[in-house]
Parts: C-alpha cells; sequence; structure tokens
C-alpha cells in the first residue's frame, strides 16, 4: 500500500535549542488505523501539527501523500488531512451547526449543492441533524466535540487526525468514537489518534506509537507494545488494567500478553476448565 | 500574527536593578513616562523619551523580549504613519504621522519595561497601596495574569481554523477583516465561559469574606527607590521646562518639513 505519512528524522523545537521532537522517524500506510500515545509534554501534538503543515520541520523532513511539507501552505494540505482539535472551543463560531460544517468547505471553495450535501451527509454521521440550525455555542460539551469532529469530517479528508477524541465523553459516545474511527478505517481512511487512554487503544487499535521525551519509545502491535514492561515504565504509562490483572495471575499460568477484556475472560475460564478436569 | 507581541509584556526575571525598586515607584515611573509621552507631541521630546526607554531596556538586559514586542508592533506603528500621512489632521502631515508613531513606540516601550520587570504580585500591591479596592487590584491581577494563557488560546484557535482551510493571508482588507470573525468569536466565548469558572471557584474558596487582608511581603521605600524617583521627576521637569523655555524649547518643538511643498 501506498504511504500517506512519512517523518524522516524529524527536529523540532518553539524555542532555540529546546528540542521537543528529537529525531522522529516513522511512517504510516494508507488507510492505516494508529494510535499515538505518550505522556504529556511527550510531543504528540507538536508531531501530529507537522502532519497538516502548521508546524514545518527544523531538521529532517515530513511527507504527506509523497509531497514534502516544506512547500505547501496549510489550506492546500488541509484538503487531504483532517485534523479535529482537543477543545471543540477552539474552533466553534459559526451561527448555526449547519453554518458550523459548511465553513471548511466553503473556504476549500466547494460549489453550493456539494455543500449542501456534505453537510448533510456529516450531521446524519454525527447524529446532529436535530441540532442543524442551533448554534453550536448552546450544545452540550459531548455535543461539540460531535460538531468538531463534522466539521472536519465533512470535507472528507483521506487523512484524519484526532487529537484526544475520548476526553470529556462519556462511555457511550467513546464507544460511538471507537465505531466512527473503524468505520472511517473501512472506508480507507488514514486515521491517527493521539490519546491518553491505554484501554480505548487496547480493544480498538492494532498499531501504536508511544512517545517519551520527543522521542519514539515504541512502534508496533498494540500487544506487543503495551505488555512490553519496559516500554510501559520509559513512558510512564499505565498498563490495560487487563493486562495489569494479567501480570499479577501469572503465577496460576495466565498469558502476560493479554489486553482485552474477552481475552482475559477466556483465559481464566480455560485455567477454571483445565482445573476442574484435574 | 504572532503571539510573540506578548513576549515584552511578560514578567522576565533578571535580578538587575530596576527589579528591585519598589512596585509603586515603578508603578509612578510607569504613569510619570506615559503622562509625558502624551504630553509631548513634537518628534525631539519623543525620541529623546524612546531613547531613555532604550537605555533602561538595555542596562536591564530585557532587550530580547523588549525587541520582539517592538518587532511585533513594527507592522502596527507602520499602519499608524501611513494612515496619518494620508488621512491626519490639517498642516504638517509628515512631521503628524513621524510623531504620532513614535508616541506610540515609546509607550509601548515604557510599558514593556514595566511588564517585564514587574511581577503580577507586585503589581496588584502598587494599586494596593495606593488605595485602589483589592476588588478592582485582583481583576487587573487576573487580566494579566491571563494575557498569557489568551496568547495561547488564540494560537490554538488560529491553528484550528487555519487547518479547516481558513487563509488568513490572502484576500483585500474587507474580506481580511471578515476572516476575523472565526477567530474572535471561539476566543471571547472560550473566555466568557472560563472567566464564569474562575468566579466559581474563587467564590467557593469564600473570596471577599475578610474585609481586610494582610499580605506576605511588606514594602518599604529604600534608598534606590528615592533616587529614582527623584531622578524621574527632575528628568520630567526638565523636559517639560526645556520644551517651553528658549533657546533649548527651538530645538524641542522643532517640526519635520512639509513633504509637499
Amino acid at each position: 500500500m501506498a504511504v500517506a505519512i512519512e517523518v524522516n528524522d524529524l527536529y523540532f523545537y518553539y524555542e532555540r535549542g529546546k528540542y521537543v521532537l528529537k529525531g522522529i522517524n516513522l511512517t504510516v500506510r494508507d488507510g492505516e488505523m494508529v494510535a499515538i500515545m505518550g505522556n504529556n509534554g511527550a510531543g504528540k501534538t507538536t508531531l501530529i501539527k507537522h502532519f497538516n503543515g502548521l508546524l514545518k520541520p527544523i531538521r529532517g523532513s515530513v511527507k504527506v501523500k509523497g509531497r514534502d511539507t516544506k512547500g505547501l501552505s496549510v489550506a492546500e494540505l488541509a484538503r487531504t488531512v483532517g485534523l479535529v482539535f482537543q477543545n471543540p472551543d477552539h474552533q466553534l463560531f459559526a451561527e448555526t451547526v449547519e453554518e458550523e460544517l459548511a465553513f471548511a468547505l466553503r473556504n476549500f471553495g466547494y460549489p453550493e449543492d456539494i455543500v449542501k450535501r456534505r453537510v448533510e451527509w456529516a450531521l446524519t454521521l454525527m447524529d446532529l441533524r436535530k441540532y442543524r440550525h442551533r448554534s453550536p455555542l448552546s450544545l452540550s460539551g459531548g455535543e461539540r466535540k460531535r460538531v468538531a469532529i463534522a466539521s472536519v469530517l465533512c470535507y472528507d479528508p483521506e487523512i484524519i487526525i484526532f487529537d484526544e477524541p475520548t476526553i470529556g465523553q462519556d462511555y457511550y459516545q467513546k464507544q460511538k468514537i471507537a465505531q466512527l474511527l473503524r468505520m472511517l478505517s473501512r472506508q480507507g481512511k488514514t486515521v491517527i489518534v493521539v490519546t491518553h487512554d491505554v484501554e480505548f487503544v487496547a480493544e480498538n487499535f492494532e498499531r501504536v506509537i508511544v512517545m517519551a521525551d520527543g522521542k519514539i519509545v515504541a512502534d508496533g502491535n498494540v500487544r506487543e507494545v503495551l505488555t512490553d514492561p519496559e516500554v510501559i515504565s520509559k513512558s510512564n504509562l499505565l498498563p490495560p488494567q487487563v493486562t495489569h490483572c494479567a501480570w499479577l495471575l501469572k503465577d496460576v499460568g495466565i498469558s502476560p500478553k493479554l489486553i482485552k477484556v474477552s481475552e482475559l475472560v477466556k483465559e481464566i475460564t480455560r485455567l477454571f476448565h483445565e482445573h476442574k478436569g484435574i | 500574527m504572532s503571539i510573540r507581541v506578548f513576549e515584552g509584556f511578560k514578567f522576565k526575571p533578571k535580578g538587575t536593578y530596576f527589579y528591585k525598586l519598589d512596585p509603586r515607584v515603578k508603578m509612578s515611573f510607569l504613569i510619570v513616562y506615559s503622562i509625558l509621552t502624551l504630553y509631548f507631541s513634537t518628534v525631539v521630546p519623543l525620541s529623546i523619551l524612546f531613547l531613555f526607554s532604550v537605555v533602561i531596556v538595555v542596562s536591564n538586559r530585557v532587550a530580547k523580549e523588549w525587541g520582539r514586542t517592538l518587532r511585533a508592533v513594527a507592522l502596527l506603528s507602520l499602519v499608524i504613519f501611513s494612515f496619518n500621512l494620508l488621512f491626519g489632521a490639517k498642516g504638517n502631515k509628515l512631521n503628524y504621522a513621524s510623531s504620532m508613531t513614535l508616541r506610540f513606540l515609546t509607550l509601548t516601550s515604557f510599558f514593556s519595561i514595566f511588564f517585564l520587570t514587574t511581577t503580577p504580585e507586585e503589581l496588584s500591591e502598587a494599586l494596593l497601596l495606593i488605595g485602589i479596592p483589592y476588588e478592582y487590584t485582583f481583576m487587573f491581577m487576573m487580566a494579566m495574569r491571563f494575557i498569557p494563557t489568551l496568547a495561547r488560546d488564540f494560537q490554538t484557535i488560529i491553528d484550528a481554523q487555519r487547518s479547516r482551510g481558513l487563509e488568513l493571508e490572502k484576500g483585500n482588507f474587507v474580506q481580511r477583516a471578515r476572516k476575523l470573525l472565526p477567530l474572535l468569536i471561539p476566543l471571547i466565548v472560550l473566555e466568557i465561559r472560563r472567566s464564569v469558572l474562575i468566579a466559581e471557584a474563587l467564590e467557593a474558596r469564600g473570596f471577599g469574606t475578610s474585609a481586610k487582608r494582610s499580605t506576605l511581603k511588606e514594602y518599604r521605600l529604600s534608598k534606590v527607590d528615592l533616587y529614582l524617583l527623584f531622578l524621574t521627576i527632575t528628568f520630567a521637569t526638565s523636559l517639560i521646562l526645556s520644551s517651553k523655555l528658549p533657546p533649548y524649547s527651538e530645538i524641542m518643538n522643532y517640526r519635520l518639513p512639509e513633504l509637499v511643498p
């Protein structure tokens, strides 16, 4: 599969000499679903701001669909790369939800009939039809988050990046977001999610990139990475609760490589049956 | 647009002499020189005031931060200059435009010096000591405290809207002005939401229960304070006097030549 994003030896600082990113190398292929984890200040948000050209490398390069971001404007890149910011209050401004969704489409110069169709599609997708004439500012926190997501999805970017999509969402909404991510992935979109929510990653992702102190400390299969005690301690993460349980139960014969609730249940049931068998 | 403009208005600890001054003295210094800057409207005294501020900046080793703010407002001063040159008052337009621009830069410079060298606590203390009620000084202090936060929010808002295809650099003046809406509305809403939160947090912690408050640090005027206060007054008076009395008044009131005779 073709490469969606290629980062080559990326260095970046906001203040001269204080590097926030120190030699990042990574490749994300088309249609992949990747989680980026790491503690506060690890450089996650700084990294994803390079993917749509908000920040430009100080050393190294970032290529999006084979094009170097150095010579491209944010507006040019934004058509390909949608970035959903953490706090919806940083972007909502229009009088109605409809207008809010149409904003990006109009910026990109789409004709009105397409704008209308895309807005309709995004409203339905994010379950926002009944709020279409409401002011986005008057909605609840969770609803505002959905408007923010819809406002990016509506122009159908090939690569979609979410910064902390599950923050402040209840369990039900979290499940909805997980569903949405999977649906986007099925449609062939490249999905990149920055999150602290290790359970969310364990249940929904296959690939995870772990960052610490401006470097990538692990990049690979979720199971391998999240059950690796060295990675966990180096990056100040907590393993998923299930994994923690599995580690504690290692002595009774449970595999320490579990990351999902269903897996632990299966292991315990197996042990239970074996034991009864004796 | 950049948050760099605020660099010169943030406290930067350097420990030079200006930092050690009593906040009240610094406050009087700022007030006296702001009034002087507004009092004069010719190029020579305004240049003297500006150079004077530069001397203070350099001798307190804050030139870097100050420079960032001055560079950031350079564009704005260019706007002030050209507007005044084109549509300014009757009479000598070049002279008027130059002095207005100089006045703006000098004011920025003095405010920058004050905020670079004064902690928010000192500032509120200074306001309290000159008799302003605590509620108001607190309000002022909070406003100051939130300038960097506001700047950060604003940068994030700019980033978020640019990510949705907003191109701030493109279009004519009217189009560009319209593009400020998607930036200003989120900022205002965000800050109103935040201020409600802060107000609730304050009330929850019993703000305003006791009428009399004590302070951690007590301020007393030192010799250096009095010395600087004396210097400030002397310098200010001599500037005013020299603009009134010949032979200096001629130089002080010198006007730039008319651009189109």
